[in-house]
């Protein structure tokens, strides 16, 4: 296995251009990239977005606190483009939902520092609980998003004013009665009711209403802010690009962090059947065998590994140059192209972890003497279920049939909150002449011939996830997501 | 030579600066110089013609994107108004482009030979380079490639070529019919030994190798089973090359083959033989649907409907169906397996589309037949209709009830009349001949199918579209064996007096071919038009002085002018004298100045007298012509005996040059006894004048 210098060619290629060139033409770049499949692994798709999403908010026009929608619109237009170069590949949509989630806890943290957070608003506001309260919060509010996993408020993708109210609720700083909010959204907010009239409430009223400040009567005293710098003429672009890079700090400990947990799920001498070779999964593996001795058992997976697989059965030699066990996580960011089956078990072998190779068809016939199968993942989507290799589906109702768990480890960059109404157009097929060769006319001519690279897998299928912030059942999925991405799910499709 | 648009000279700082060895460039020769997409090409030039609603030369352009290329020169020569206005508004002219693109247009070019005798003069190309037509498909990475081409070529500096090929077997549906070779490879399989293109009309007869083969590599692998993707490496040596060999058309017919055939060269050439990816050209409409038939299959991912390449919004659906949005369906129409639908599409009730490549606002109606069609933007289709694997150009319209079989081309705004049953192979277009293009009227709408037909055919390039028609369709087996790709060329074997060659050519003789040919032609015509002869004095030395000519060439030339126009003039009854008399001192003061002393006279009479080799009455013609320049002066018996005693032996004399010699005899004898005469008198040869 060759490490090169630092990134694979079309990434470091991008992430070069992307600093030197205006943000339009940056995106411009990647979606070519994107479109003609140069950045294959999405973990370097997801470094790509991240990066260019780190370009554009620097150079946007929008900085100041009062234009925060105008960068919301801004990178939600950014966000389609992208995810219309490469629909299938959904963590394009994760990190820019992600990167409209910090710019929304900015705009919230700002107003609530001045406006809410250290005010008594509790007694005062009719209908509200205590600040901070979350609980009471929801439970007052029926439908206001925890509830079921695809159950999103009426309004939540409006954008607008709303989206700051949200974010204001899932963060719990503060909270905002929904008479009220419905008030400013109408834009005819009645001011001069009595029951307002207190200064420190005017600073709330303010903070609501700072994304449309011609509203505000300028000439009443009452009304004009208190600090020296006007929340509105807050600059928040810093605080987003901080943001954004813990984002890619994120990226770059995923494998760190799941491996963390690889010593609870795998015991001594379990036998674990392993199907694709993230590095994600590859990571785990390693630290888990640093303490542990245990047998893999992995998968050929054909058409598209197949080749590479063989090759290491003719020549292992050319694969077993060893990797350090300090840094598991360094190795991936160094391909262009995801890990081959046969590179992890190189890897493996090399530390002496038992490896044995089987072909798809063994599958069936294995897995009653495995302990646990363990799988990495393309993406999971909010209901629990996944989209990874082909051929998992097959592994995964096998391993049901035997009573075997399914545990599946991924970044949690790879969620999705993406409900799969049409699984089918989730997956994309590949080439054609990995499944047979161009050449062979017989075939060519007279067979339809299709390669579909990913599998969906349902939520029944699989028992445990294991992300870099814990472990997860398929059914508490919904959860995280909310966790991740607030109630407001933008739609970039 | 004419770059129309030069874009981005000093653009993308970040992308392209930073690399310190020279930039990747390709170069793309966006023509065909053939006429196979006829009458397609007429109005559109082929690589923007669309190819699964996609034009053809985005495929091309994303392919060397892909590759990592980091220049583009386009050379364009047919339509290339067209072709400069497309990549103007394209995304490959824009800052974020992969690479700079330069479209470059010449009126001169009119083969692969000339544009890279065009490269050689531009000086544009300093390093190794991608050759590709604008028509390729491929989905490969060129950087393996280009890195085993390196590797060769600091093994091996004589390696001046790396070409891709791919195995393909005899019966493959993608193998282009008509463009068969013969590959002989070394053992390895890595050189290309020898080239040979094999007609398909006379598979039966012997190809003829070089002895030197065997001698070099005992064992060789001869194969015909490639399809031969045109894309090459190429050293940037390889321009001057086809400055040096000025006939050279074809990058395999001629260079290839030329350039392998001569040891002399010293020049080696390899092949890379794909073993995965996609790499395809679209020569032919048989071609160009089998690259439909492998694209809607996914045999070129990424690059299919559903990469959106264009900016479309296609979405895949099982069975390699693609439908953009704002598709309109019927409830009971049935789309098939591989099929495209473009967006404001609409289908009609019961209409079947099978397989079928429909563009962008189609209007399709009901009980309609679609089998493998290939339909472009704003078509429409009347009810009942049954269309079979052919091509129908945007705007077109056909009526209801039409049959339309395969292989059909309905070009750009046809109306086809209802009721129509269009045979196999017919093609037809609005565009009937070329001063009517130029002139903008078009001929009006079809009404029936055969005067159509008739309206094509009688056109200009009538031999030429015959010859199209019988090409056959898509599908349809093609011969096109006697087919040359460079037809303008064509005629160059027919001048009279070109040497045959061997093909080993040294530069001032390639020079000085091509200024015989052209001052042949020039003095032709200037006869014809009966110029007068200070014209054809100025043209000659003009020509002369950029060429650099020997006078010994304009003699030939203007010899071989001379007896083409006077043949052609005594075809009928008329005396041989009169004309040779009244041609020759027309051109006196022409031939008085490139006659200096008495081996000028003697060449130039041996260049007559080979002219006139089997020419019908070229013994009289030879001593009609002799015995004019005698009595003009332009010879004097010395230079007339000097010619006769120098070809007296029977080497370098064919038996029709002997025939020829032995017409003038008589008179030879004749000069000979007046020199003997002569030579005892010492009188003035001014006497002789009067005995004819």
């Amino acid at each position: 296995m060759v490490v090169a210098d630092e990134n694979p060619p079309a990434l470091a290629k991008f992430l070069k251009a992307v600093t030197t060139v205006k943000a339009d033409d940056a995106t411009e770049i990647l979606i070519g990239l994107l479109k003609r499949r140069e950045i294959k692994s999405s973990r370097n798709v997801a470094k790509a977005t991240t990066k260019l999403l780190l370009r554009f908010v620097s150079q946007n026009r929008h900085t100041k606190l009062s234009e925060s929608q105008g960068l919301i619109k801004d990178v939600r237009e950014l966000g389609r483009n992208l995810v219309s170069a490469q629909p299938r590949e959904l963590v394009i949509g994760n990190i820019v939902r992600r990167v409209l989630g910090v710019i929304r806890e900015e705009c919230h943290d700002n107003n609530s520092i001045p406006g809410f957070a250290d005010l008594p608003l509790g007694g005062r506001l009719s209908r509200a609980s205590s600040v901070g309260d979350e609980s009471a919060d929801l439970g007052s509010n029926p439908g206001s998003g925890t509830a079921t996993p695809h159950s999103g408020r009426p309004f939540s993708r409006d954008g607008g004013e709303e989206d700051i109210d949200a974010m204001s609720r899932r963060k719990s700083k503060a909270y905002i009665p929904p008479n009220l909010r419905n008030l400013t959204r109408q834009g005819s907010i009645a001011l001069p009711n009595p029951s307002f009239g207190e200064n420190n409430l005017q600073h709330a009223l303010f903070s609501l209403l700072q994304s449309r400040p011609e509203e505000l009567p300028n000439d009443s005293p009452g009304l004009k802010p208190q600090s020296k710098e006007p929340f509105e003429d807050k600059d928040i672009r810093g605080d987003v690009i901080e943001g954004i890079k813990e984002l890619m700090e994120e990226l770059e400990q995923v494998d760190e962090q799941v491996a963390s947990h690889s010593e609870t799920h795998i015991h001594a001498n379990e036998i674990v059947m392993v199907l694709g070779s993230s590095a994600t999964l590859q990571a785990f593996l390693m630290r888990a065998a640093i303490k542990r001795r245990f047998t893999v058992v992995m998968i050929e997976a054909y058409p598209n590994d197949y080749q590479a697989t063989q090759e290491i059965l003719k020549a292992p030699s050319k694969f077993t140059t060893p990797i350090g066990l300090k840094q598991p996580g360094k190795n991936s960011s160094a391909r262009d192209e995801p890990l081959t089956t046969a590179e992890l078990k190189a890897t493996l072998t090399s530390i002496g972890v038992e490896t044995i190779l089987i072909p798809d068809s063994a599958v069936p016939a294995v897995m009653s003497r495995v302990n646990k199968v363990l799988m990495g993942t393309h993406v999971i989507l909010r209901n629990g279920s996944m989209i990874t290799t082909a051929g998992a589906r097959t592994v995964a109702r096998c391993a049901q049939e035997h009573s075997i768990p399914v545990v599946v480890v991924s970044g949690v960059y790879k969620l999705s909150p993406l409900y799969p109404f049409d699984p089918d157009s989730m997956l994309e097929t590949g080439e054609s002449s990995t499944v047979i060769g161009w050449a062979d006319s017989e075939m060519v001519g007279n067979a339809e011939i299709s390669n579909p690279t990913m599998d969906f897998v349902p939520g029944e299928l699989v028992d445990h996830y294991i992300t870099n912030v814990g472990g997860y059942t398929p059914q508490n999925l919904y959860k995280l997501v909310e966790e991740q991405y607030g109630t407001v799910i933008d739609t970039l499709e | 030579m004419a770059p129309t648009s030069k874009r981005g000279s000093a653009k993308k700082p970040g992308l392209l600066e930073e690399a310190p060895e020279a930039l990747l460039q390709a170069v793309i020769i966006a023509d065909s110089f053939n006429r196979r997409f006829r009458p397609l090409t007429l109005e559109k030039p082929r690589c923007l013609l669309p190819l699964a609603n996609t034009p053809i030369i985005e495929y091309t352009l994303e392919f060397l994107a892909l590759g990592g290329v980091e220049e583009v020169l386009l050379y364009c020569h047919a339509h290339h108004d067209q072709i400069t206005d497309y990549i103007r508004e394209s995304k490959w002219s824009k800052e974020s482009s992969p690479f700079q693109i330069r479209v470059i247009y010449s009126p001169s070019i009119m083969s692969v030979g000339d544009v890279m005798r065009e490269l050689d003069q531009s000086r544009l190309i300093k390093e190794d380079f991608i050759l590709v037509s604008g028509d390729i498909v491929s989905n490969i990475s060129l950087q393996g490639i280009l890195k085993e081409h390196k590797a060769r070529r600091l093994a091996d500096k004589s390696c001046i070529m790396t070409s891709v090929l791919r195995e393909i077997s005899p019966r493959h549906g993608s193998r282009p019919r008509g463009e068969n070779a013969l590959f002989i490879l070394d053992q390895n399989r890595e050189r290309i030994l020898h080239y040979e293109y094999l007609k398909q009309s006379d598979s039966e007869s012997p190809v003829l190798l070089p002895r030197e083969l065997g001698k070099t590599c005992p064992t060789m692998s001869f194969q015909e089973n490639f399809l031969d993707c045109c894309i090459d490496i190429v050293s940037f040596e390889v321009p001057p090359l086809f400055t040096e060999n000025f006939d050279w058309q074809h990058s395999r017919k001629d260079f290839l083959h030329g350039i392998l055939m001569d040891e002399l060269y010293g020049k080696t050439v390899y092949a890379h033989i794909l073993k995965s990816g996609y790499a395809g050209r679209i020569q032919s409409l048989q071609t160009y649907d089998a690259i439909l038939h492998d694209i809607t299959r996914k045999w070129t991912h990424p690059f299919c409907p559903d990469t959106n390449l264009n900016q479309q919004t296609y979405k895949y659906t099982r069975g390699h169906i693609y439908k953009e949005s704002k598709v309109i369906l019927a409830q009971s129409a049935v789309i098939k397996d591989n099929s495209i639908i473009g967006a404001g599409t609409s289908v009609g009730d019961k209409t079947v589309i099978a397989g079928a490549t429909i563009g962008r606002n189609c209007t399709i109606g009901k009980n309609v037949e679609l089998h493998s069609t290939v339909l472009w933007d704003n078509v429409v289709i009347g009810d009942n209709c049954a269309l079979g694997n052919c091509i129908v150009a945007n705007d077109a319209h056909i009526g209801d009830g039409c049959t339309i079989e395969d292989g059909a081309v309905i070009s750009f705004g046809v109306t086809i009349e209802k009721g129509s049953n269009i045979p196999a192979t017919a093609k037809y277009t609005k565009i009937s001949t070329k001063k009517e293009k130029e002139s903008g009227r078009f001929t009006q709408v079809v009404h029936s199918k055969t005067k159509t037909l008739n309206e094509y055919e009688d056109s200009e390039d009538d031999e030429d579209e015959q010859r199209e028609t019988s090409m056959g369709g898509l599908s349809v087996l093609e011969d096109e064996s006697d087919y040359s790709d460079i037809s303008d060329f064509e005629d160059d074997e027919e001048i009279p007096g070109k040497r045959k060659k061997g093909h080993a050519r040294t530069s001032s003789e390639s020079e000085a071919d091509s200024f015989f040919r052209e001052a042949y032609n020039s003095l032709l015509g200037a006869l014809k038009q009966s110029h007068s002869v200070d014209i054809m004095i100025l043209e000659l030395n003009g020509l002369r002085m950029s060429a650099n000519a020997e006078f010994s060439e304009v003699r030939r030339a203007t010899v071989a002018a001379v007896i083409t126009y006077i043949v052609s003039k005594i075809t009928g009854n008329e005396n041989t004298t009169k004309v040779v008399d009244a041609t020759v001192e027309k051109l006196l003061p022409l031939f008085n100045r490139m006659i200096f002393e008495v081996n000028d006279q003697a060449e130039l009479l041996g260049y007559v007298q080979r002219e006139l080799a089997g020419k019908e009455r070229g013994g009289t013609l030879m001593q009609a012509i002799g015995m004019k320049l005698y009595n003009e002066d332009l010879c004097d018996d010395e230079g007339l005996l000097a010619w006769w005693n120098e070809g007296n032996g029977p080497q370098g004399e064919t038996p029709e040059m002997t025939k020829v010699r032995e017409g003038a005899k008589a008179f030879v004898k004749w000069v000979e006894e007046q020199d003997e005469d002569s030579d005892s008198d010492e009188e003035s040869e001014e006497e002789d004048d009067d005995d004819e």
